[in-house]
């Protein structure tokens, strides 16, 4: 079953073709990752399936126009966790992660004790709850991208769409991050520059070039030195140990 | 507590100005005035006609202008924006002296400053977002913010010397600089609406405001439309602003100050901001102007030259510490 489905999205800026016909899908209930050089398309892509970009007749979810789902609806379906901005609150911890609450909060209303129970589950799963009452102005970059990562769960969706992620993480938490991810057993699509990572945690792939989309299948089979030449511009190798599989240029 | 100390404050500020009253007498006179019967002596009129609408509309003005500031710092996410430094208060200014001068004021009257002064503060608001658009830069957004107040106080400045009948424009010195001079009873209601009508505002959107505040397109992929809240916001400080500055002038920099101090001691959430914004900046006006009329009395030094002194070095400040963490 597919959750998330692109038909034909182009998108142009200008002269520049940003994104040209990608069509693609994404499985139910599998961690699908992005790959591609840098200028590929695959945050313009993830822009697209968040709903930051419109478009119309191009993103079905559940077979559904993107396009006619309101926002407030989309939240209740979908969290997204963009690639980092600059950011001036200072909130704490907990009152962060509860914001992930939001499309299930009544009007007006204060979040109630389940929300507040939701969000201490998210913030135990990524395991931050020792940090629950510290200040995000007194934390690193790689902490805060935590905190949202919870704020993501909070909001238990269906789907998850992470640009980079990884990105701030020590090795250590981009592996608990991915572990987390495959315990959560729901539909995450992840754009990934560790390409490690990718084969080791996700099922499926998508690699992008110049727009485009190059291959789409499971990621084991179609991450191959060779193609992952071609795209990177650098030679790579493969190799099983312990039953794993690694990849390392 | 900070309730307390406002009240406190307000009752000790009614003993300063060009006649000095002692304390002990603006009680005795409050006392006898909540037992039912107010004296005719000439303090009772200072302190009932004079001192206490100007202390109120003080207190009351403090509070909205921190609370527009604190809205527009969230809407932009930039801790530098204030209706003062975004030119706000100027197009508000220049609004109102058009209608005054033009005679449009009449037209409306008496609502015609106000109606003047809300489309000139909506205009600069509207052209601010325009130009500065969805820029990340807060300074590009304060820059913008100063040219378009210097261009509106300009015009405010073309209106009075262009102006046949001087009788009909208050000095240059009051669209500028703002004074609590000639506050009356019939200005407290309108103000009291106004700041109502903010606390309530913020207090609904509580927690929309703080997802703003997290970040814009945070707080879309949660569902908000945030540009609806931005027209929100727009709309209900320029009916605040333009409230502020036809009663009393432009006041700068307490916009911009004061939720920097709610901040320090309370937290970001704005459920809290929201009392603690509203209370201090409430405090700080009514010493501000206590100040004003002390200070060289028998003569009032205008409340906006105070507000500069004490907010301008803190808005340096604040600029100075972006730039270090940038």
């Amino acid at each position: 079953m597919n959750i998330i489905e692109v038909r034909n999205l182009s998108y142009v800026i200008g002269e520049k073709k940003i994104l040209d016909n990608v069509n693609a899908t994404f499985t139910e209930g599998k961690i699908t990752a992005i790959i591609g050089a840098n200028g590929s398309g695959k945050s313009t892509l993830m822009s697209f399936l968040s709903k930051t970009r419109r478009s119309t007749n191009a993103v079905y979810f559940r077979g559904q126009d993107v396009a006619e789902i309101p926002a407030e609806r989309y939240a209740l379906q979908v969290s997204v966790l963009p690639q980092r901005q600059k950011m001036i609150a200072d909130f704490l911890v907990e009152d962060v992660v509860v914001m992930g609450r939001f499309p299930y909060k009544k009007k007006f209303r204060d979040y109630t004790k389940d929300d507040r129970r939701i969000a201490r589950k998210a913030m135990e799963s990524v395991g931050i709850t020792d940090m629950a009452e510290r200040k995000l102005s007194q934390m690193s970059g790689g902490e805060i991208q935590r905190v949202l990562i919870a704020k993501a769960l909070a909001q238990e969706p269906e789907l998850i769409l992470m640009d980079e992620p990884t990105n701030h993480l020590d090795v250590k938490y981009k592996i608990a991050l991915m572990r987390t991810l495959q315990a959560y057993g729901k539909t995450v699509i992840i754009v990934l520059h560790d390409l490690s990572l990718a084969i080791q945690y996700c099922d499926e792939v998508i690699i992008m070039a110049g727009g485009r989309v190059l291959t789409q299948g499971i990621a084991r089979e179609i991450m191959q030195p060779d193609l992952l030449e071609e795209i990177f511009g650098v030679p790579f190798v493969k190799f099983e140990r312990d039953g794993r599989t690694y990849i390392n240029y | 507590m900070l309730t307390a100390i406002l009240l406190a404050s307000m009752i000790i500020a009614v003993r300063f100005g060009s006649i000095e009253i002692e304390t002990g007498v603006v009680v005795n006179e409050l006392a006898n005035f909540l037992q039912g019967f107010k004296s005719d002596s000439s303090n009772a009129m200072i302190i009932f006609d004079i001192r206490i609408p100007r202390i109120i509309f003080a207190a009351i003005s403090g509070a909205i202008l921190s609370l527009t500031g604190m809205l527009m710092q969230t809407v932009s996410q930039n801790y530098l924006a204030d209706p003062y430094i975004l030119g706000v208060s100027s197009g508000a200014g220049m609004g109102a002296v058009f209608c005054i001068v033009t005679g449009i004021a009449q037209i409306f009257a008496p609502y015609g400053v106000y109606v003047g002064a809300f489309l000139g503060a909506a205009l600069a608001t509207i052209i601010v977002v325009r130009i500065a658009g969805t820029s990340n830069s807060p300074i590009k957004l304060v820059l913008i913010g100063m040219g378009i107040s210097a261009l509106f106080s300009a015009f405010t400045m073309l209106e009075i010397y262009g102006s046949k009948n001087e009788a009909q424009v208050r000095s240059a010195m009051f669209w500028l600089m703002g004074s609590f001079t000639g506050i009356r009873w019939e200005m407290v209601p309108i103000a009291l609406a106004v700041v109502i009508a903010l606390i309530l505002f913020v207090w609904l959107f509580r927690h929309e405001l703080d997802l703003i505040l997290l970040g814009r397109e945070e707080a879309q992929h949660l569902g908000l439309s945030t540009e609806r809240m931005q027209q929100a916001v727009v709309l209900i400080s320029s009916l605040a602003i333009a409230v502020t500055v036809s009663i009393a002038g432009i006041i700068g920099f307490i916009g911009l100050v004061i939720p920097h101090i709610a901040r320090f001691i309370g937290e970001s959430r704005h459920a809290v901001m929201l009392w603690f914004t509203s209370l201090i900046g409430a405090v700080v006006m009514v010493w501000a102007d206590v100040l004003a009329r002390a200070m060289f009395s028998p003569e009032e030094v205008p409340i906006g030259i105070l507000t500069a002194c004490l907010g301008a070095p803190v808005f340096m400040q604040i600029i100075n510490r972006q730039y270090k963490n940038s």
